[in-house]
């Protein structure tokens, strides 16, 4: 794998060009055919959803960014199918003011992610306490990745909705994969942030966070911030207007800080932790990576989760007659296949 | 100000219903009082997180109910989704609060609710936008009302708004509000080293969710709003005290079967809307 910085870049930059490329290719060789953005959508939402569901298992934390990029790729692509299939300018306005977003809190985890000297999510925890000022700006990226308001990924996911919803034919049910997408987003950033920054830490994580790393994940936390007050910096040569982000993150931002300091203010008392009052917590108590994401593994079925000593997960084995009797998945059970109904299922041998 | 009252009411009438004398319905003021004047405990390995959770969970559901036109407040295109994002919000830091401990309860706590969410946030979602297609605007403002040409949109909305309301309301039979069993737990999982204001706040954002929940419902019902908001508040109280009293909560590996019906419902309303049956 890459060293951080060329991580963050090729996440960032390079990972736009073939965006790009395909958003060009309509002015190269003509209006694209309907066939071409149903393509596009129908990869971009199924590559989306598979990509937060593997990350989701995902234990090296940059390989699981990266899967969080293919999602936020996924996204786009599927704007541009939409965009594609009816053009309006709501869909652009996702499909590049998504892509900034997108470059910017990458590029902040990324280069983040290279200030840990042990990338092993399981092996984290405990950071925020270590190095607050990371874990603030961590926490900023990682907030914006999962696509809440007020941060700009939302701005584009919400213009994204509603041109899903006044697509043509079957295109507004895409408003539900979305909604699916972001559930799971939501699910994977609060298990990144939760396991590598909160709780108790697992292990000795050596960190190099130096002055200069601090000065450029704030100029890029700075850049999502301007962003995301001024989302006009994109979407006004699309003409594409929201709803008034500035003011909601604003008043977020004054009514956080005076609840924050009210709280801090009473009377409060340090203990530790409730235990059930028998021996002490240790760190080995707290669920590790697979076992954070068990819950929501299981309910996808291209996916194997194996468990004992070493916990590891690897795709469904599935026969080409998947469509017929089921896709083998968790615990050796079957899907529903189209054969599955009249014939019953059918078990299969682990392994 | 009504939620207290809503989730003291279904206190209330359960305790009726085990033959009981029960609190007063008045019994949540009280108890947020006496929450908010104790000390609160900040167990050790904690972080800012442990606040930011109880603080963003209330703000994000009091930004929700604010875009819901009841009241007169802010209203544009697509506040519906900013709605529900709002809540997400509170939800992403209360999950965060609950590992931020360092308990595995708290953990535990968190990777349930993540998955209620992953299966109820979709169909509840879709159902509402269904019947946003239906009204005008594009905005909770022009919802449309239950009538006979949109009886089945809205009919599938209010139901999956109902299962919506159960899964991330942390109400039966997904969640039990009442146990504090390890095995068995969501919401109070998460809440478990929270004390003093900060409970309180947690509280309150619970009960303002229901209200939320209900507030969407009674934008679908005809009739003058505030008071087919308190009707259907009325029939919530009813309805989640008899539930409560007489069914049981679902087992937690059960719960994408029941919650299936929510996306189901959600598919169905959207499809009705595109093709306007």
């Amino acid at each position: 794998m890459a060293i951080s910085p060329v991580s963050a870049l090729l996440s960032g930059a390079m990972t736009k060009l073939g965006l790009l490329g395909l958003y060009q290719s309509q002015y190269w060789f003509g209006p694209p055919p309907p066939w071409v953005g149903w393509v596009l959508l129908l990869l971009g939402l199924l590559g989306a959803v598979y990509a937060l569901v593997r990350g989701l298992g995902e234990e090296d934390l940059k390989g699981a960014l990266a899967y969080s990029s293919v999602e936020n790729l996924g996204l786009m692509l599927a704007a541009l199918g939409t965009y594609f299939l009816k053009p309006m300018p709501l869909l652009l306005g996702a499909f590049f003011l998504h892509q900034v977003a997108h470059a910017l809190f990458k590029g902040l985890l990324f280069l983040g992610a290279g200030a840990l000297g042990e990338r092993r999510i399981s092996h984290l925890g405990g950071l925020f306490r270590k190095a607050p000022g990371l874990g603030a700006l961590a926490l900023w990226g990682m907030g914006v990745g999962a696509g809440l308001p007020p941060g700009p990924v939302f701005l584009a996911e919400w213009q994204l909705y509603q041109g899903f919803l006044q697509g043509p034919f079957l295109v507004p049910l895409a408003a539900g994969a979305l909604a699916l997408v972001g559930a799971l987003a939501l699910y994977f950033y609060v298990r990144l942030f939760g396991l590598a920054f909160l709780g108790l830490p697992r292990g000795e994580a050596a960190l190099h966070w130096t002055q200069g790393m601090r000065f450029g994940l704030g100029v890029l936390a700075g850049l999502l911030l301007l962003l995301a007050l001024v989302p006009g910096l994109v979407l006004d040569p699309l003409g594409v207007r929201t709803y008034p982000n500035w003011l909601l993150l604003i008043l977020l931002g004054v009514l956080v800080g005076v609840f924050y300091r009210g709280l801090l203010r009473m009377p409060m008392r340090a203990y530790s932790t409730w235990d059930c009052g028998f021996q002490p917590l240790s760190p080995r108590m707290q669920p590790n990576g697979l076992g954070f994401a068990e819950p929501a593994l299981r309910l996808f079925p291209f996916l194997r989760l194996q468990v004992g000593e070493h916990p590891r997960l690897f795709s469904c084995n599935s026969s080409p007659w998947w469509w017929f009797w089921g896709w083998s998945c968790y615990d050796g059970a079957l899907g529903p296949g189209v054969g599955s109904a009249f014939f019953g299922k059918r078990q299969v041998a682990e392994g | 100000m009504l939620a207290p009252l809503f989730s003291g009411s279904v206190k209330w009438l359960k305790a009726r219903l085990t033959h009981r004398q029960g609190l007063s319905p008045l019994v949540e003021y009280r108890n947020l009082i006496k929450l908010w004047r104790k000390v609160w405990i900040a167990p050790h390995p904690t972080t800012p997180l442990f606040l930011l959770g109880p603080i963003l969970a209330l703000l994000g559901t009091l930004g929700a109910l604010a875009l819901l036109p009841i009241l007169p407040g802010p209203t544009f295109k697509g506040d519906f989704l900013l709605a529900l994002y709002l809540l997400g919000l509170g939800r992403f830091f209360q999950m965060l609060a609950a590992l931020d401990a360092g308990s595995s309860f708290g953990v535990q706590g968190g990777y349930r609710e993540g998955m209620v969410t992953v299966l109820a946030e979709p169909g509840t979602l879709m159902a509402l936008a269904g019947a946003v297609l239906l009204g005008e605007g594009f905005s909770l403002s022009g919802l449309p009302q239950l009538g006979v040409e949109n009886s089945l949109v809205l009919l599938l909305a209010l139901a999956s708004l109902a299962l919506g309301l159960s899964a991330e309301g942390a109400r039966m039979p997904v969640d039990d509000p009442t146990t504090h069993l390890e095995l068995t737990m969501i919401h109070e999982a998460q809440i478990l080293d929270h004390s003093g204001p900060l409970l309180a706040l947690y509280e309150l954002a619970g009960s303002l969710k229901m209200l939320f929940y209900a507030g969407l419902m009674a934008l679908l019902l005809p009739g003058f709003k505030p008071l087919v908001f308190l009707g259907v508040g009325v029939a919530w109280v009813l309805a989640l005290a008899y539930l409560e009293t007489y069914g049981v909560k679902l087992r937690y590996l059960r719960l994408p079967d029941f919650l299936s019906y929510n996306t189901l419902f959600g598919v169905l309303a959207l499809l009705g809307a595109i093709w306007r049956f």
